[in-house]
């Protein structure tokens, strides 16, 4: 149990990563009223909050991958994406942890109504792509050659018990910190079949002036595994963050596996078997996705996985199996399946 | 064959003259910032109004009231209401939601660290010093918690060491708003061309790398400054209308254009800049200057007001005077005003922090008590670091003068027009005007 309490109390210094980016820069009077030390780089607009790949509920035959951005839309921005970046899915068909595919999705400037044109490319692994789809956002835009993409403001799905986890009170007795608040979404449904294989591995990255500003696969990898992280007492390591969020996949093994053995043998063990085989499992940072099974998490990830359950038990070695605290959004059983802006 | 070969060759050639050409073009603008008039931040951020936030965080706080997390990024908006509307209280508001937040969860380093950096903003130097080194020494990846600390020194002037701990940070990397600290660094340093390349490049990097209209258009602000400091009123201009354009009525940047058409004379349209900024934030030195310009244009009944503005939100509360002391004594002296209580106040903010600007203040005031030996030992301090300031100079000069030293008053006067011939309405003249006596004098 002290252990979890350590753990508990490490994760405080987390939080300050997670909500680094929304810190408003402060001014004293004099000449040197410069704003804190988060780049302009930290753009919620580019910061990724969660990624998502299932079976489409009412097609088995197309499979939806949705991309969040922007926490606290409409609280700490306004909503809208960035008109000067791209915002890709990778699709890796042949498990090489290199993209065979890219959904490439772009924006206008939003106008006075903060609507923005949105362009869906198609790029194959070789060449510059096609243009499959362009309407607006907020408007389910069909794609040529099957399917739907939608962007917009969306009720966000994550749920988790983050004054819980700080207060290291888990089940007493749970609360959302989600609840009622919203995030930008691009949500996708295309056939599988266009996806080059029915065993295919995903993650999402946004791109602005050619450099990869953030990227995501499975939850929570990079809060929990690379340092400095929260299990490790707060300042031993230099913060590979950055590193982490600008990398790709499939250098993860090399440069990445050593942190993740690292933390996962505070819980198995120094040289633990275990925490070898489930570092190989965790890296590179793709989320698999079988897309004729309609199992979730780690099949993918959908809306109301209880994701957090499941990592927090096999990273903590079933020391710590629940947060207490599940799904609470009326999510929609058809297109764009996400529940609509609180 | 050979002659197609020639060709080619040829051709090569031309591309590479034309490619090296365009490149040097490139690379002589290699800072990223473009000229003025190409900058609009169409594609930065829209941040909500500040009220919608704090309603919705205050909503949140009343469901449940034991979120820490809540309380935190309350505090953030409050922070930010202070710094959009002028009101110091915000600060109090921020500071009382920080407290709730650490006393739910102690640990909160993010708390602490924002804490700390409302202290800075109240002015509490010595209170945000102690709880941002001990944020630091808790975890040295809070980098947030070392830049306070170095911010915290360089109002306190204990330069080196705010040098020591940016470059330190810079060496993780040379980002936007470590640029912009060195380059206040160079400036204060008597290097403001070096200043202005640094925030040139942190102001085309900040652009680049996307963020916040306000955020951003800070960085544009900067370089203007800058470019006016050094008497480059055109580029100011273009500048402070950059900023302009990238955030909606900003109102440092519209306080900014007042100041370039004071600076040519366009007093009407100085006025109305001012006047749109306070109608935003109005902050002291906006209403002194508005005042001045009501001054210079025969309107003293309107100066008056402004003037009596300025005192009373210099004295609102005991925050006020706290963040606006120095404001104020400055106030006092370049307007003949109270010179008791403009010495008090500069020699009190002495005794709390000894940075340059705090020992011009002093030495001002002193001079206007008629105290011109102590003021000259103060302004010798305040000018320790070679700070290419034309105020700074102005004020040595005139102290040189009251105590008779007509070849040093001559020097500084003439430094104070060369550095920025317009650096204040009247100030300005005055320095011109007692130059000229002095250059009579010495012609005789």
């Amino acid at each position: 149990m002290k252990k979890i309490l350590t753990i508990g109390l490490y994760c405080v210094s987390a939080l300050a990563l997670v909500f680094g980016l929304v810190a408003v820069p402060t001014r004293a009077a004099d000449h040197l009223d410069a704003p804190g030390l988060t780049a302009p780089g930290g753009d919620t607009r580019l910061d990724i909050t969660d990624v998502y790949a299932f079976q489409s509920p009412g097609n088995p035959s197309n499979t939806v991958l949705v991309m969040g951005v922007n926490p606290l839309a409409g609280v700490l921005n306004d909503g809208t994406f960035h008109s000067g970046a791209s915002y890709e899915f990778k699709v890796d068909s042949d498990g090489d942890a290199k993209e065979d595919l890219t959904y490439k999705v772009t924006f206008s400037a939003p106008d006075g109504s903060l609507n923005q044109s949105v362009t869906l490319r198609r790029v194959p692994a070789k060449g510059s792509g096609a243009i499959i789809a362009s309407g607006m956002t907020g408007e389910d835009i069909s794609i040529a050659g099957g399917g739907w993409v939608r962007a917009g403001v969306f009720d966000d799905p994550f749920f988790f018990d983050l004054v819980g986890f700080l207060n290291l009170d888990f089940c007493d007795p749970g609360t959302n910190f989600f609840t009622g608040l919203n995030i930008s979404a691009i949500v996708l449904e295309v056939p599988s079949s266009s996806l080059g294989s029915s065993n295919v591995g995903v993650w999402a990255r946004t791109l602005f002036n050619d450099q990869q500003i953030d990227r995501m696969a499975r939850p929570a990898i990079n809060t929990v595994f690379i340092p400095n992280n929260v299990f490790e007492p707060a300042g031993t390591e230099k913060s590979q963050r950055n590193a982490f969020n600008g990398a790709k996949p499939r250098t993860d093994q090399r440069d990445f596996r050593g942190e993740v053995v690292d933390t996962l043998e505070i819980f198995y063990g120094s040289g633990s078997a275990t925490a070898q085989a489930l570092a190989d499992f965790l890296l590179p940072d793709i989320l698999t996705v079988d897309t004729s099974s309609t199992a979730g998490f780690p099949n993918g990830r959908g809306l109301a996985d209880d994701v957090i359950d499941i990592e927090l038990g096999l990273v903590t070695n079933g020391a710590v199996t629940s947060d207490c605290v599940g799904n609470d959004s009326t999510f929609s059983g058809s297109f764009p399946y996400l529940a609509p802006p609180n | 064959m050979n002659k197609r070969k020639s060709i080619l060759l040829l051709l090569s050639v031309i591309f590479i003259i034309v490619a090296s050409q365009t490149y040097g073009a490139a690379s002589n603008a290699s800072d990223g910032l473009p000229a003025a008039q190409n900058i609009n931040g169409r594609a930065l951020a829209n941040v909500p109004p500040v009220d919608v936030a704090i309603k919705t965080f205050q909503d949140r706080l009343k469901q449940n009231p034991n979120d820490p997390i809540t309380y935190a990024l309350l505090a953030n908006q409050y922070i930010r209401q202070a710094r959009e509307t002028g009101d110091v209280s915000g600060y109090q508001r921020a500071e009382e939601a920080l407290n709730e937040s650490i006393l739910l969860l102690p640990k909160y380093s993010y708390a602490s660290t924002t804490l700390a950096s409302v202290y800075y903003a109240q002015h509490d130097f010595a209170s945000a010093l102690d709880l941002a080194q001990a944020e630091y020494d808790k975890n040295s990846n809070n980098t947030q918690a070392l830049v306070i600390v170095a911010d915290v020194q360089l109002a306190l002037g204990n330069y080196q060491e705010a040098e020591t701990i940016y470059l330190q940070l810079s060496d993780l990397g040379a980002t936007p708003p470590l640029l912009a600290r060195l380059a206040a660094l160079e400036e204060l340093k008597g290097n403001p061309e070096g200043g202005l390349t640094l925030m040139r490049r942190a102001a085309g990097d900040a652009l680049q790398s996307g963020g916040t209209k306000e955020g951003v258009a800070w960085y544009i602000l900067r370089v203007a400054d800058m470019n006016f400091n050094m008497g480059q009123y055109d580029q100011a201009g273009g500048y402070y209308e950059a900023a302009l354009r990238v955030f909606d009525n900003y109102p440092l940047a519209l306080a900014g254009l007042g100041k370039v058409s004071a600076s040519q004379g366009r007093y009407d349209e100085a006025i109305a800049y001012y006047q749109q900024a306070i109608n935003i934030v109005p902050q002291p030195e906006y209403l002194a200057a508005l005042g001045d310009l009501y001054t210079i244009t025969d309107r003293p009944d309107q100066a008056q007001l402004q003037y009596e503005t300025v005192e009373t939100i210099g004295t609102l509360a005991a925050l006020n005077e706290q963040v606006y002391n120095r404001s104020l004594a400055n106030f006092y002296s370049d307007h003949d005003m109270k010179p008791k209580d403009a010495l008090r106040l500069a020699l009190a903010e002495l005794e709390s922090r000894k940075d340059i600007y705090g020992y011009d203040a002093a030495a001002w005031a002193q001079y206007k008590n008629g105290n011109y030996d102590e003021a000259q030992t103060l302004i010798e301090q305040a000018m320790r670091l070679g700070t290419r300031d034309a105020r700074l100079y102005f004020h040595a000069g005139m102290i040189a003068h009251a105590l008779g030293q007509d070849q040093q008053a001559r020097e500084n006067l003439e430094q104070a027009l060369a550095i920025n011939p317009h650096f204040s309405i009247f100030d300005s003249a005055t320095a011109r005007q007692t130059l000229e006596k002095l250059q009579a004098t010495a012609g005789k």
